[in-house]
């Protein structure tokens, strides 16, 4: 284990051999460092789904895509990213939402299944059919031997149109991305 | 190796030559040498003599490498003096050196203090050619049998002896590389590696590793000027992040916008104060109205425009006599990059209300060339003429409507001194005031002969603050920071103080190999051991851990009753920790209704009881006030105005007097570094090296590593051998030797010490040797046998 930081070798000084174990050393220590970020998963996206098509039209809550099977990491602190959706409705002035509903005991997730905590968008539409991009992002805490699976759903809060998540794999997207963060520091948060 | 004509190297090395008489030479009256047939001409009367110089490699004692100190060193037999000396009378040795003999004409002279010079010589074919292999002073003319003896030593080591104390340098906020102390303590001495202060000299930051001036000297209440290092927006802690660049003479600030990362100097906002100045004539005012800007400026791409917080120019000073009317102005600057007057040199001078605005602008731009660019900017109110200077170039403009009676009758720098903002890599900035400023009628700086009396490597040693808290030696003070990173340190044939950094040994012109000894030609058989004493596999580097405390803390507090009576009470109070800040000059008097402690601020109790039971002074009664301070200590002067005795103390069980200060914080520390392969094979072999003079970690470590790579395997060396006599080699030079016949000795070797004798009339040499490893070239190097040196341009 080499000391940190290394001392940069300056003109006049003799490159020694424990110089370059040293640098060696602390070559192969960071390369173990990061293997094991990696092998670990922290960091890196672990599930994610993707839709390219439009969701069925709706006036109540639907699911529109679920991911299913993800085993969590006791203690982990995962990011769920539903980036970029573009929820829209057939009249001007809906008030529309997106969230995600999750079960964590290896069951797949209804809409009757517990709203993840964090992960609500809505938004009242403007126009109708003129879509305006919302982004969820939460993270949740895993538990002792719990697998996941996440619903993303739309739905009419009120109005009077139809809506629905455009996706045309071009321009519009539906995806919801997995990304374990690594050990959760815990909420320490303080409210004011 | 000392330059000769060829000629000299023909003679010398043996090509047909014989060996000149060698000039012994003193300055008995220190007047300047009076000539061949003078008292000062020993010549005549020279017996044999030794000279001994050494590269002082900065090992330790214990792993030194050379048996003697880094100091030119003479001793010769003198004889009986020429008659012409002596009124044709005949007079021994003994007779003319005697401090009784009023007959001779040496004998009222002081024995310790002449300069003393030897040379010695060839005769060639352009007849006789001396090379000067001692400079510098009598020390001692002892009389023993009848025989005299002049002993001389370096005159510069001697001038080392000074005491000196660096004023504070708070590395925080100004950095604080050991080459601000080393360059310090030799300006102290009169000894220079960049150009001197000028006469009228107000204001000299050399930036040799700080931004602090060391004119003027005196420890102020606040930093004047800051320096700003950033990365990107985001500030960092000055005394680790400030970069240095070699400048043209020793070392220059890097004060630059590259990728991200901006150094400036800028003012203390704080302080809002401007940059101190020495005091000296007036510049702005009718008590002296010229003044002078000089510095070397580095001609780097440097386009700040964008940069967060950059405006102005990549150099500016700056002095408004009324703020916020800017009827009376000097504003000296080299303008931004871009425009019409891109990285022009510009000075504009307004001397009062209604008078014109005067400007100069020269007419070439700095250079975008990487190279060193002395600048100049210079106003003189009487002679209504400004300049600016560019490498020497002078552009001028009169100034014919100046109105001296428009200037204020004194300058008053307490309230407005001057601003100065850099943001190019800048050496050697001097402002100058008086009757020696005006260009027309005296030199500029560069323009004034200048022959060092130093070379000074840049060091890398990175010091928290520099907060030395008593006087010491020079000469102590600089090897100090030597032997902390193994730089070589002597004075040489001509007096020449050298710190010659291991870099020194890494450069092109030391890659020469300027002599052979071989066996064969010119040197006595050789003695090669390897020297076991001398191996250390286990290196404990013994250090002070410093930290800057970025806070007011009290560094001094007493409990002691002091009676002060009717007038002026001058304590001098010793601070713990090293003070690197003081608070400020004035204090706080303590009052009856004060609840709180004082733990950060100065305070006085002053009190009509001895017991603190009386009635607390106001300070329009009793006041104190900082005199002076320097890291270790303050003079302070408490003021009782009134006709009645009071006393420090009070009631509270406080301190009855604090002071409060920023401060250099040490404990101390050691690191280790040892070789594996060394301690497998002969056990495990411990050095000890205390090296106070580091303050941080890091260097720590780079010194451990370094003694240990250059202990842990055995070092072969050749005893000291005899060569025939060469006055032109020097330690450091770089030879090879050769011994083809007995001990097989070859390879490149570094002198490090040589002892030049004359034995009835035979010159020869002693020289040691030691390996001296190449530069390394990637592919070719064997690691663990060459040492690191600057990439190829």
């Amino acid at each position: 284990m080499p000391t940190y930081p290394i001392i940069a070798l300056e003109d006049g000084d003799t490159l020694s051999p424990e110089w370059v174990q040293d640098i060696t050393d602390a070559a192969n220590e960071q390369n173990d460092r990061l293997t094991a970020v990696e092998s670990a998963g922290i960091g890196q996206i672990v599930k994610r789904g993707s839709r390219s098509t439009t969701s069925t039209t709706t006036t109540t809550e639907i699911g529109v895509m679920r991911l299913d099977g993800l085993v969590l990491e006791n203690g982990r602190i995962y990011e769920i990213i539903a980036p970029t959706l573009h929820l829209d409705s057939s009249s001007s002035n809906d008030e529309i939402f997106a969230q995600l509903r999750h079960t964590t005991n290896n069951t797949s997730a209804g809409t009757g299944s517990t709203v993840l905590p964090g992960s609500r968008v809505n938004f009242r539409q403007a126009d109708a059919n003129v879509t305006e991009p919302k982004t969820i992002y939460t993270t949740l805490t895993a538990g002792s031997g719990q697998t996941l699976s996440v619903l993303l759903t739309v739905g009419r809060v009120a109005g009077a149109g139809n809506c629905s998540l455009i996706a045309d794999g071009a321009g519009a997207l539906t995806q919801i991305l997995i990304k374990m963060a690594g050990d959760d520091p815990s909420d320490t948060g303080i409210d004011i | 190796m000392q330059s000769a004509s060829s000629n000299f190297v023909r003679a010398a090395t043996g090509a047909g030559g014989t060996w000149a008489e060698p000039n012994l030479r003193v300055d008995w009256s220190q007047t300047g040498y009076s000539g061949d047939d003078s008292i000062d001409n020993l010549t005549r009367q020279l017996g044999d003599w030794t000279v001994t110089h050494h590269l002082d490699d900065g090992y330790p004692n214990a792993a030194t490498f050379i048996s003697g100190i880094g100091v030119g060193q003479l001793e010769a037999g003198l004889g009986a003096p020429p008659m012409y000396l002596t009124a044709n009378t005949p007079m021994t040795a003994a007779e003319y050196f005697s401090p009784f003999n009023t007959d001779s004409a040496v004998q009222a002279f002081e024995r310790d203090v002449a300069p003393t010079t030897l040379d010695v010589g060839v005769i060639g074919d352009d007849g006789a050619e001396r090379i000067r292999i001692f400079t510098g002073q009598m020390t001692d003319l002892p009389v023993r049998r009848g025989e005299a003896q002049i002993t001389g030593v370096s005159a510069t080591r001697m001038a080392m002896k000074r005491l000196v104390q660096p004023p504070a340098v708070y590395g925080f906020y100004q950095s604080a590389m050991a080459t601000w102390p080393i360059t310090y303590a030799l300006h102290k001495c009169g000894l220079y590696a960049s150009p001197p202060p000028q006469d009228g000299c107000r204001l000299w930051i050399p930036f040799h590793g700080s931004i602090r001036p060391v004119i003027p000297e005196r420890n102020f209440p606040s930093l004047d000027n800051l320096m700003s290092v950033r990365i990107d927006t985001i500030h960092v802690r000055v005394a680790e992040n400030s970069k240095w660049l070699d400048g043209p003479f020793v070392q220059s600030a890097g004060f630059q916008y590259v990728d991200g990362f901006q150094q400036v100097l800028g003012p203390n906002v704080t302080s809002t104060d401007g940059t101190y100045l020495e005091d000296g004539t007036d510049y702005m005012s009718q008590a002296g109205g010229a003044g002078k800007l000089e510095c070397w400026v580095k001609g780097i791409a440097q386009n700040i425009n964008a940069v967060p917080g950059a405006s102005g120019g990549l150099l500016t000073w700056w002095r408004f006599l009324d703020e916020g009317t800017s009827t009376q102005y000097i504003d000296a600057h080299i303008y931004v990059d871009g425009g019409s007057t891109s990285r022009q040199l510009h000075l504009l001078v307004k001397d009062g209300v209604g008078s014109p605005l005067y400007g100069v602008t020269h007419s070439t731009p700095l250079p975008i060339d990487d190279q060193w660019h002395f600048i100049g900017f210079a106003w003189d109110y009487v002679a209504e003429k400004i300049w600016v200077n560019l490498d020497g170039v002078v552009e001028s403009t009169a100034c014919p409507s100046f109105t001296f009676a428009n200037m204020p009758a004194e300058d008053v720098h307490v309230e407005s001194r001057p601003y100065t903002n850099i943001r190019i890599p800048t050496a050697e900035f001097q402002f100058t005031t008086g009757s020696q400023v005006n260009p027309d009628t005296n030199p500029w700086l560069n323009e004034i002969p200048f022959t060092p009396t130093a070379v000074v490597t840049p060091s890398s040693t990175r010091l928290a603050s520099v907060a030395e808290r008593t006087p010491r030696e020079a000469w102590e003070l600089v090897g100090s920071f030597a032997q902390a990173e193994l730089a070589s340190m002597r004075t040489d044939e001509n007096d020449m103080f050298e710190y010659l950094g291991l870099g020194h040994w890494a450069e092109d012109e030391q890659q020469v190999i300027v002599d052979r000894l071989s066996t064969d030609e010119n040197a006595a058989p050789l003695d090669v051991n390897i020297d076991a004493t001398k191996i250390y596999n286990s290196v404990q580097v013994t250090y002070g851990e410093s930290y800057n405390q970025d806070a007011y803390r009290l560094v001094f507090s007493t409990q002691d009753v002091v009676t002060l009576p009717p007038g002026v009470t001058t304590l001098v109070l010793p601070f713990d920790p090293a003070a690197t800040e003081v608070r400020r000059f004035a204090f706080t008097n303590i009052a009856a209704a004060d609840t709180s402690e004082p733990t950060q601020i100065n305070t006085l109790s002053a009190n009509s009881a001895s017991n603190g039971s009386g009635t607390y002074a106001t300070t329009d009664q009793v006041s104190a006030t900082i005199q002076s301070w320097n890291p270790g200590s303050a003079i302070v002067d408490i003021t009782n105005v009134t006709s009645s005795t009071y006393y420090m103390a009070n009631d509270k069980t406080w301190p009855t007097l604090t002071v409060a200060a920023k401060s250099l914080q040490t404990v101390s520390a050691s690191v280790a570094e040892s070789n594996a392969s060394s301690i497998a094979i002969r056990g495990e072999r411990a050095l000890s090296v205390p090296a106070q003079a580091l303050q941080t970690r890091y260097d720590a470590r780079r010194l451990a590593q370094r003694v240990r790579s250059a202990l842990r395997l055995p070092v072969p060396v050749v005893d000291e051998f005899e060569v025939f006599g060469d006055p032109r080699r020097q330690p450091g030079d770089l030879v090879t030797v050769a011994d083809p016949t007995v001990t097989k000795a070859s390879g490149q070797w570094r002198i490090q010490s040589i002892t030049h004798e004359s034995r009835h009339g035979a010159y020869t040499q002693t020289v040691r040797v030691r390996p001296a490893f190449t530069v390394g070239i990637v592919g070719t190097s064997l690691v663990g046998h060459c040492i690191v040196g600057p990439p190829e341009e």
